[in-house]
């Protein structure tokens, strides 16, 4: 069966790199702007992994992420953080939220899928 | 979809961040303290050098990375947004803009550009309001090398993207070796997502394992925490890696969990798996249940790091307490996303696509008009149900078209801003002082005119800084603030978009304007012209007042050219001016290029569309008013003055010989310098809406029609390009290059 | 070993126990204190460290208290998972691949 991944972004430069790496790599694609589409979207997709940025508009990816890990059904899901920011700092941040690993964009194809799979089953 | 598409949408990507980013800058600027502004701006650099990181764009990483490294200063409040370091921004965002367009279009930024701009927003970062004199930058001017080199103190390292195979090239050690693994999750660690049998799972990819599982801490049922961690593992690795590719392995969990590495094996755990085997319950050790009750559940160190968790453990009771806790903690935090995602909902739409519709949606005015027609024409009028039925649909139709042009408007906004920076450059390069203020951004235009008038409005705002606004020092001297003020405004009027630009500069000079009028034989030196006229002479082709063309709002351009381009657009433009406190600018345009409002007349037999914003009005000429000098040129009186009559018919060479005014109508246009002619035409039908179709695309540029149009008839009716004709009837002929220019 | 001569209850396990599950399967387990547990993990794909610790704390327990729990049945998954987590206590591991 096909893993299926919820990806974060608000740029669409990095949707769409995400989702040419995850379609090429056999994964099921499933596109949020922003937390707040992203926590909508949860609901519907009951996805295998999350990948997110941090830096996005209305709700960013440590809201989100803390959204995530709050929610009794979805709460076990890997979470990736996708963000150029690889400061001590807000990778702690992201921790702190709940986030389970991160890729440090820009970020080459084998990275990402290999994150992916060392987080999920 | 491959790179380059990608590629494209992370361009068109930029143009927003881009205007993101100065907008914000320029809220910034005007004293907006709102968190999210400066959050906003951050994120649009940061998206630019996120995208630009993976296409490999060296220059526009670097340079995006000073800027956003000051930019988090700002964020965090390490530093203030002073109207210093906002003006130093402002630059930057221009420069970025430049280093994109670079990247796109295969150009180059100058390096002295950049290298300055590096140094003071790196001094700004670093603290210093202004680089240290003889800045290393001084020394190395290459923006690159001045930049923090890759795998900075960020760890930011710009790695290009690229869709070819996956290649794993880890070091290679020599040999095999072995490693001791010491691995002890909290039970943080699984409340993020990780996985101990996944993280184990991983290291066994590097090598071989062994593996003890350390049960000692695990508690009996009624005790244990289901989330708690209480299994700690012993691991032997063998493997032909170093010891980096098994930290690499635990990367995200030797934050909640503890994770000790040592080379070789660990003699006492694996030496005698029968020693090890003391750990396993596989051998039959008595589990005493009341040694439970006095011992910690979970070790001093846990317990002291997870006290919370401790407890939970030890007392389950308080459990729906803290599950309570978190419930109204989800709730407080849906409710702050409930609040927030009132933001508007859009989706993107190929532009193909929209004028696909806008064009069906005309052939429907069309289709519509023309069953009107032959309803009346076959008198099946009288039955009020089709005319009913008529009247409706035509009403349909008219809302439906109302609202497919609402689709392609767009505020000018965008062409606004870009404004911005035009006015900050020639600022620079003519050492004024200019505050740029904008107002009615989010007056909406469709996206064909708004593509059509950034090319006119920019000349204007050069012309106006350049020639209205005086320098800092004349200003001073007039009494006035040594900055001036440019004013850029939007707004709807009766059906069109009126755009001003108001400067409160030195105004018209109109003695000189006058004399160099005359100088250039444009006027007689006895001509007795109003204010406004001589004003308007500046849009005389040809006529420029700077004695020399100056790089910046010459560029070999008048503001004749301007004039004309706005009237392609079916615009007018007008200005006024007080001396000594400033000149505006006005021009109206309509708010889409799809639609005209027509007169519909008819010439030697022909039909013709005259644009209804082109006419003044329309009067039936006497024969008592008609004088005829020279040749062929004819004038009306009309009330105390006279103006030229323009024969249409000869004009367009539909006819060799000129019509008899006075059996016709003459149509009293504006054109060119203010000054009014007389088109003559046999007869006018009427005033109608007309959609507008392109010769251009359709058949082939003619000179003095603008384009053409498909009448309720079904016939086809050309437009008039009043401007062309105009022109011509001064005895230039009708040239395809001038009807480009009239159009273009 | 086994008490009273009645025949040990079932509890079938569920596909997947991840962190979700853990809570869940430790009450299961827990009501079926004082008694012989069969555990059914043949429909187990998917099973975390968490829910092994559950497994084992409460085999150990019914250990200590002189009564019978094993895993009866179980998925290769399943399987392969104790053997990755270094976790050879007999209980855990079902008949046929201890022989």
């Amino acid at each position: 069966m096909k893993k299926k991944v919820l990806t974060v972004d608000d740029s669409r430069t990095i949707r769409n790199m995400l989702l040419v790496t995850l379609n090429n790599a056999g994964f099921d694609t499933i596109q949020a702007e922003d937390g707040v589409e992203g926590l909508e979207v949860l609901e519907e997709c009951n996805p295998d992994v999350i990948v997110t940025d941090i830096n996005m508009p209305r709700l960013d990816g440590f809201g989100f992420i803390e959204g995530v890990r709050q929610n009794e059904r979805y709460r076990a899901i890997p979470i990736l953080v996708l963000t150029t920011e690889s400061d001590a700092e807000k990778k702690n941040r992201a921790r702190e939220a709940g986030a389970t690993g991160w890729i440090v964009k820009p970020f080459d194809p084998s990275k990402l899928i290999a994150a992916i799979e060392r987080v999920t089953a | 979809m491959d790179m380059n598409e990608i590629k494209e949408i992370f361009f068109q990507e930029c143009e927003e961040q881009l205007a993101e980013l100065e907008s914000g800058l320029l809220r910034l600027n005007d004293g907006d303290t709102d968190p999210e502004t400066v959050n906003a701006v951050f994120r649009a650099v940061h998206s630019i050098k996120g995208g630009a990181g993976a296409f490999g764009l060296d220059d526009l990483v670097s340079f995006a990375h000073v800027f956003e490294t000051t930019l988090d200063c700002v964020r965090s409040n390490k530093l203030e947004a002073s109207p210093d370091l906002l003006k130093v921004m402002l630059r930057s965002a221009d420069v970025l803009a430049d280093l994109t367009a670079a990247s796109r279009d295969g150009g180059k930024v100058e390096t002295s550009r950049t290298s300055g701009l590096v140094a003071e927003l790196e001094a700004y970062a670093k603290g210093q309001p202004r680089p240290a004199a003889g800045a290393p930058v001084a020394a190395n001017p290459d923006p690159a090398a001045s930049t923090p080199a890759p795998a900075d103190d960020n760890g930011f390292e710009p790695v290009p993207f690229s869709f070819d195979g996956f290649d794993d090239d880890e070091a290679v050690g020599e040999g095999r070796s072995v490693f001791t693994v010491r691995f002890k999750p909290r039970s943080d660690l699984y409340a993020k997502g990780n996985e101990a049998v996944l993280l184990i799972r991983d290291l066994a990819k590097i090598g071989e394992l062994q593996v003890h599982c350390q049960v000692d801490q695990l508690p009996s049922i009624d005790l244990l925490d289901p989330e708690g961690a209480y299994f700690s593992w012993l691991i032997r690795v063998e493997t032909d890696k170093d010891e980096e590719a098994i930290r690499q392995a635990f990367e995200f969990a030797e934050w909640d969990a503890e994770i000790e590495i040592t080379a070789g094996a660990d003699d006492e755990a694996f030496a005698d798996p029968d020693a090890s085997a003391a750990d396993q319950p596989m051998a039959p050790v008595p589990f005493d249940l009341n040694l439970l009750d006095d011992l910690p559940v979970v070790s001093d160190e846990a317990a002291a790091s997870e006290p919370a968790m401790a407890e939970a453990a030890l007392a389950p009771a308080n459990l729906p307490l803290a599950a309570k806790a978190i419930a109204a903690e989800v709730e407080k935090k849906e409710a702050t996303v409930a609040a927030v995602s009132a933001a508007p909902q859009t989706i993107r739409v190929d532009l193909d696509r929209v004028d696909r519709l806008i064009n069906l949606v005309g052939e429907l005015v069309i289709n519509q008009a023309m069953l009107a027609q032959s309803v009346v024409e076959n008198e099946s009028g009288s039955s009020s149900a089709i005319n009913l039925g008529l009247e409706e649909l035509q009403q349909l139709t008219r809302e439906i078209q109302d609202s497919v042009m609402a689709i392609r408007a767009q505020p000018v906004k965008p062409v606004f801003q870009r404004m911005g920076r035009i006015v900050r450059e020639i600022a620079d390069m003519t050492n004024k002082q200019v505050r740029l203020v904008t107002e009615g951004e989010n007056t909406e235009v469709d996206k064909t005119v708004i593509d059509k008038i950034a090319e006119p409005l920019t000349h204007m705002i050069r012309n106006a800084v350049d020639h209205g606004l005086e320098t800092p020092e004349k200003r001073t001297a007039a009494g006035k603030n040594a900055e001036g003020v440019l004013r850029l405004s939007a707004k709807h009027r009766s059906g069109r978009i009126v755009i001003e630009i108001a400067d409160d500069g030195a105004g018209i000079d109109r003695d000189r304007v006058r004399f160099k009028a005359i100088e250039n034989g444009l006027i007689t030196p006895d001509s007795n012209l109003s204010d406004e006229e001589i004003d308007n002479l500046i849009f005389h082709p040809g006529f420029s007042t700077a004695d020399k063309i100056s790089d910046i709002s010459g560029r070999g351009v008048g503001m004749d050219v301007v004039k004309r381009s706005i009237q392609a657009l079916g615009g007018r433009i007008s200005i006024t001016s007080r001396p000594g406190k400033g000149s505006v600018f006005t021009m109206s345009l309509p708010l889409t290029l799809a639609v005209l409002d027509g007169m519909v007349v008819t010439v030697a037999n022909q039909t013709l569309v005259v644009p209804l914003t082109a006419i003044v009005e329309t009067l039936q000429p006497e024969k008592k008013d008609i004088h005829s000098f020279g040749p062929s040129q004819r004038l009306i009186a009309i009330r105390e003055t006279f103006c030229p009559l323009v024969d249409v018919g000869n004009i367009l060479n539909f006819r060799s010989d000129l019509a008899d005014p006075v059996a016709g109508v003459a149509l009293l246009v504006e054109s060119e310098g203010g000054g009014q002619r007389a088109l003559m035409v046999d007869a006018i039908q009427g005033q109608r809406q007309v959609v507008i179709k392109s010769l251009e695309a359709n058949y082939t540029n003619v000179p003095g029609i603008a384009a053409a149009t498909i009448l309720g008839d079904g016939r086809v009716a050309l437009i008039l390009d009043v401007d062309a004709v105009v022109i011509a009837s001064r005895g230039q002929p009708l040239s395809s290059e001038m009807a480009l220019a009239a159009t273009g | 070993m086994a008490s009273d001569g009645t025949s040990p209850k079932v509890l079938k396990l569920p596909e997947v126990l991840d962190l979700n599950a853990a809570s869940r399967l430790h009450e299961q387990v827990l009501a079926l204190k004082g008694e012989d547990i069969d555990i059914d993990a043949s429909d187990v794909s998917r099973v975390g460290a968490q829910c092994m610790q559950v497994l084992l704390s409460a085999a150990m327990t019914w250990r200590a208290e002189d009564q019978n729990f094993k895993v009866e049945k179980a998925s290769d998954a399943f399987v392969k998972t104790l053997n990755l987590l270094g976790i050879s206590d007999e209980a855990l591991l079902p008949m046929e691949t201890l022989k």
